[in-house]
């Protein structure tokens, strides 16, 4: 048992919630829970008066971790992690309004009973839980502009004007790209001349680039035999890129994706994970999609801008929960490295007798996977551990008495019209999502879920899954993003071929596979996520 | 049907590739098709126009479970004797091939074994073979074991049954010295030709196998070496490397990470690297320059190795790195690790229906996600439940 000193902080909303649950019953049995120090009713905890009482009495109990009970994460947890004194991911949300007063307001009794199980949760979750540590690395103060048209010289021009020192490398002997006689004579030409004189540009002709190491905040660059250091890369190409034979190889440098035309398309920045390190490499111009000069010079007046904020802010830092690997526990399988989705893992070749996986702090975005398909649970995360989800599950489907298998095998002798119990896994940009604009929206779905919300469906464990069918949960339901939306690139696909052969297992062993169902949910649709959930329930109590 | 098989063993890839329950399959309904696994013949009868499916896999003693040797715990045999080796007689060579064979050769000679199974490439397709040697010339004619799996124990039916011999030396990767020897330790009467066959195992080292189109794919057309002017494959663990010897003397390594992809699947939860189940255990670990470590196990291991000294075609030396011995053992805690996963995965599953299970899958659970977790009787005391008032 760990030696955490907890504080629970039960929000009455100003009625939202206490209309419905009985907040006095919670903050009694909170303060049964393990490891519970203080519990408290507070009317708001996020008005400034709240964060000072529980200031107050984390001072006064020596509380180092808070959950506070109210709305959901998404909504609050940011300002209180901010607002509160202990460590932000030591302060966790347990969402009893979205989740239970709200989308349960017709049965209060079932809705209190489920809010304890989500304060208990929470508080399980925070019992282990450990600050994540941020990642910093330098960046490097220089940048690499790729291609001397338009766009590659624009944005040279732009970062050099700004005083950081560029290399400009063009393939062909001079400078000017696509540009045609009567362009050059209308004005471009001029820009050849102040490229080519600048004192912070450095021009390489018949040059390419012939091979890029490195990570995040410092690629090493090779042109030919010369090599040097840039903390970013802007790619700048120009248009008839499926004919010129560089550009797959420059796609594979770099790590960029080509379409079918050989542009290279925008990265879709609603997917993208927050909080990663900015990888320094920008495409702008023709490169990406079709442009005229005066388009191109605006994307790559665009894109400098990008890089110059990147490499004056002199470092990188990745606020993700970068996966760590236990040297003494791995045993340099290797399974790690190709389900990495950014390439984060290498093997570290030693003399002994194992290789070890090597995780590229600044690289990983903390999706889990490799988590997951680690044999041995060598490797680690400070957020969703292994020991956080078990003891949530624990928590959310060992409560009541009867539940265990021993009654599950009871029920299918025919006896069960008792009340299920459902674990929902949510990857947080979809199926946690869909459930906390449920709650938003006030639409009800059944009672007898309880939700753990995850960073990506790469992460649900099957491991995981059957220690809660095995601790008594009658159905797992697992939200995750559909085909092409993972936002780490195809975690759910990883999930669906691990929830495929689990669902094979558990059939041959005489389990009914219909009760682990994985689902795609679209994040802003909020009555689906009910629909499915509501369906999925329903068939669990009659099986 | 063996259930046991196909759950344990196949369906978690943890098959060895052995060969033995091949072998021990008392219907002959296993077969191998070039698969990480055997596969189960399924036979039909025609009647008139009608096809039925017999049911060969059924009414057994399931003689497939009783010999695979993935299906047990092994504690390892603690070593007798360990030494650096190398050939004397016409070969002078610390290639543990060499040094296998010269105790093959001697144990021949003196007539403590009449023949041997054994891993060999064959000359002619250059592909590996399991083979039954039973002369002095086909022993000395094999070339060995060159880290190509072939099922070396499916040829125990030939070696017992055809050629009819009584006095057999196996010789393989750890995985067919275990299968060899739960045939050895074999209770059930049918097994017993199998136990009082088998004399002595021998193991090389091993690191893993390699499926044999590990030779086309990778070094004929990756490394664009002629596989005819191949001499010998060698794993190191210590360099973490796969050395290929040349005919005309060359030598080209290559690190195991572009080796691991055609690894067979099933060595990936193997954690015997040292031949712990057998009698005699050779490989480079841990010797001398130029010789092999061997390590004699058991009694009869040490007969052998004193027999090979007595015929002059084995020099030894007491000096042993036991060190990177031990370091290479140490690796196996880790595996066994990865084992245990495998197990509480495999326990849950059977706990979902047998409640008796729990009480190990509970134990499991605490060995393998720490102290961090309560004691399962606490945490019924610790959460507390709405009782609705």
């Amino acid at each position: 048992m760990s030696d955490a000193k907890l504080g629970i902080f039960i929000c009455d909303c100003g009625g939202a919630i206490s209309s419905v649950l009985d907040t006095a019953c919670l903050e009694t049995r909170a303060r049964g829970l393990p490891n519970v120090a203080f519990a408290q009713r507070l009317n708001y905890s996020c008005l400034p008066d709240g964060a000072e009482t529980i200031t107050a009495a984390c001072a006064d109990h020596g509380l180092d971790r808070v959950v506070v009970a109210g709305c959901t994460a998404r909504l609050m947890s940011r300002h209180l992690q901010r607002s509160l004194p202990v460590a932000g991911d030591l302060v966790e949300l347990a969402d009893i309004r979205e989740g239970c007063a709200w989308v349960h307001g017709d049965q209060p009794a079932q809705a209190t009973a489920k809010a304890l199980d989500v304060i208990a949760m929470a508080a399980a979750r925070a019992g282990l839980g450990q600050a994540r540590q941020p990642v910093s690395g330098e960046v490097a103060p220089a940048a690499l502009v790729i291609g001397g048209g338009v766009a590659g010289m624009t944005a040279a021009l732009t970062l050099a004007n700004a005083g950081q020192p560029v290399v400009l490398v063009e393939r062909a002997a001079a400078l000017g790209g696509a540009l045609t006689k009567a362009q050059r004579r209308n004005g471009w030409g001029g820009r050849i001349e102040q490229v080519s004189r600048h004192p912070n540009i450095a021009v390489a002709l018949n040059s390419q680039v012939s091979d890029v190491s490195g990570t995040v905040g410092r690629y090493t660059v090779s042109l030919g035999d010369k090599q040097f250091d840039v903390g970013a890369i802007i790619v700048a190409t120009g248009e008839p890129l499926a004919a010129q034979p560089g550009a797959g190889i420059l796609a594979h440098l770099l790590d960029l994706r080509q379409d079918q035309q050989g542009y290279f398309p925008e990265v879709r920045y609603r997917l993208r994970p927050e909080g990663y390190a900015e990888r320094g490499i920008y495409v702008c111009g023709a490169a990406h999609h079709p442009t005229d000069p005066r388009e191109a010079e605006i994307e790559a007046i665009s894109a400098a801008f990008k890089a110059l904020r990147h490499l004056r802010a002199g470092q990188v830092v990745n606020q993700a929960p970068v996966a760590r690997v236990d040297p003494a526990l791995c045993t340099g399988c290797a399974n790690c490295v190709e389900p990495c989705p950014f390439d984060a893992i290498a093997m570290l070749q030693r003399a002994e007798a194992v290789d070890l996986a090597q995780i590229d702090p600044l690289l990983c975005t903390g999706c889990g996977n490799c988590v997951v398909v680690c044999p041995v649970k060598a490797i680690s995360q400070p957020i969703d551990s292994d020991a956080q989800v078990l003891a949530q599950i624990e928590a959310a489907v060992r409560t009541a008495d009867s539940r265990s298998a021993d009654r599950r095998v009871r029920s299918t002798n025919g006896a069960g019209s008792e009340p299920v119990r459902i674990l929902v896994f949510g990857c947080e940009w979809s199926g946690h999502a869909a459930a906390e604009l449920a709650g938003a929206n006030k639409l009800s779905y059944p009672v007898e879920t309880r939700l753990i919300r995850l960073r990506c469906s790469a992460r649900f464990d099957p491991l995981h899954i059957l220690w809660a069918l095995y601790n008594g949960a009658d159905g797992v339901f697992l939200g995750a993003c559909a085909p092409g939306d993972c936002h780490y690139i195809d975690g759910n696909r990883y999930a669906q071929e691990r929830i495929a052969t689990l669902s094979k297992l558990l059939a041959a062993n005489g389990f009914d596979p219909r009760r682990l169902r994985l689902a795609w949910i679209t994040p802003d649709d909020p009555r689906d996520f009910v629909r499915q959930v509501s369906g999925f329930t329903e068939l669990v109590a009659k099986l | 049907m063996s259930t046991r098989l196909q759950q344990e063993v196949w369906a978690l890839d943890r098959c060895s590739g052995c060969g033995v329950c091949v072998a021990a399959c008392s219907k002959g309904v296993l077969y191998w098709n070039g698969e990480q696994h055997p596969l189960l013949e399924e036979r039909t009868k025609t009647l008139g126009l009608t096809r039925i499916r017999l049911r060969a896999c059924e009414v057994c003693e399931k003689f497939c479970e009783l010999s695979c040797p993935r299906l047990v715990d092994w504690t390892p045999i603690e070593a007798r004797s360990m030494v650096s080796a190398r050939s004397s007689g016409v070969i002078h060579s610390g290639a543990p091939n060499d040094v296998i064979q010269a105790l093959l050769v001697a144990a021949r000679s003196a007539d403590l074994i009449d023949g041997v199974v054994m891993l060999d490439m064959d000359r002619y397709t250059l592909q590996p073979v399991a083979r039954v040697a039973s002369t002095v010339h086909e022993i000395v004619n094999s070339v060995g074991m060159q880290y190509l799996w072939a099922p070396v124990l499916s040829a125990l039916n030939e070696a017992i049954f055809e050629r009819e011999l009584t006095r057999l030396a196996v010789v393989g990767p750890p995985c067919v010295a275990e299968g060899a020897r739960r045939m050895m330790n074999a209770e059930h009467d049918r097994l017993w030709p199998y136990r009082d066959a088998i004399r002595l195992t021998i193991s090389t080292f091993c690191t893993g196998m390699y499926t044999p189109d590990m030779v086309a794919d990778l070094l004929e057309r990756g490394k664009g070496i002629d596989r005819r002017q191949i001499r010998s494959l060698t794993t190191s663990i210590s360099d973490s490397a796969l050395t290929v010897t040349q005919w005309d003397g060359a030598e080209l390594t290559i690190p195991l990470t572009e080796v691991e992809p055609f690894t067979r699947r099933g060595c990936g939860s193997c954690d015997d690297y040292l031949g712990e189940s057998a009698d005699i255990a050779v490989g480079t670990m841990g010797a001398l320059a130029k010789h092999a470590a061997v390590i004699a196990r058991t009694a009869v291991g040490q007969l052998f190795v004193q027999n090979a000294r007595n015929f002059g075609l084995l020099e030894t030396v007491a000096e042993v790195d036991e060190e990177a011995l031990a370091a290479a053992k140490a690796a196996k805690d880790r595996r066994a690790r990865a084992q245990a996963f495998d197990e509480f995965r495999i326990l849950m599953l059977d706990a979902l229906s047998d409640p008796a299970k729990r009480s190990r899958v509970n134990k499991l659970f605490a060995g393998l996600y720490g102290a961090a977790q309560t004691p399962a009787g606490k945490k019924e005391v610790g959460y507390v439940s709405c009782g609705g008032c």
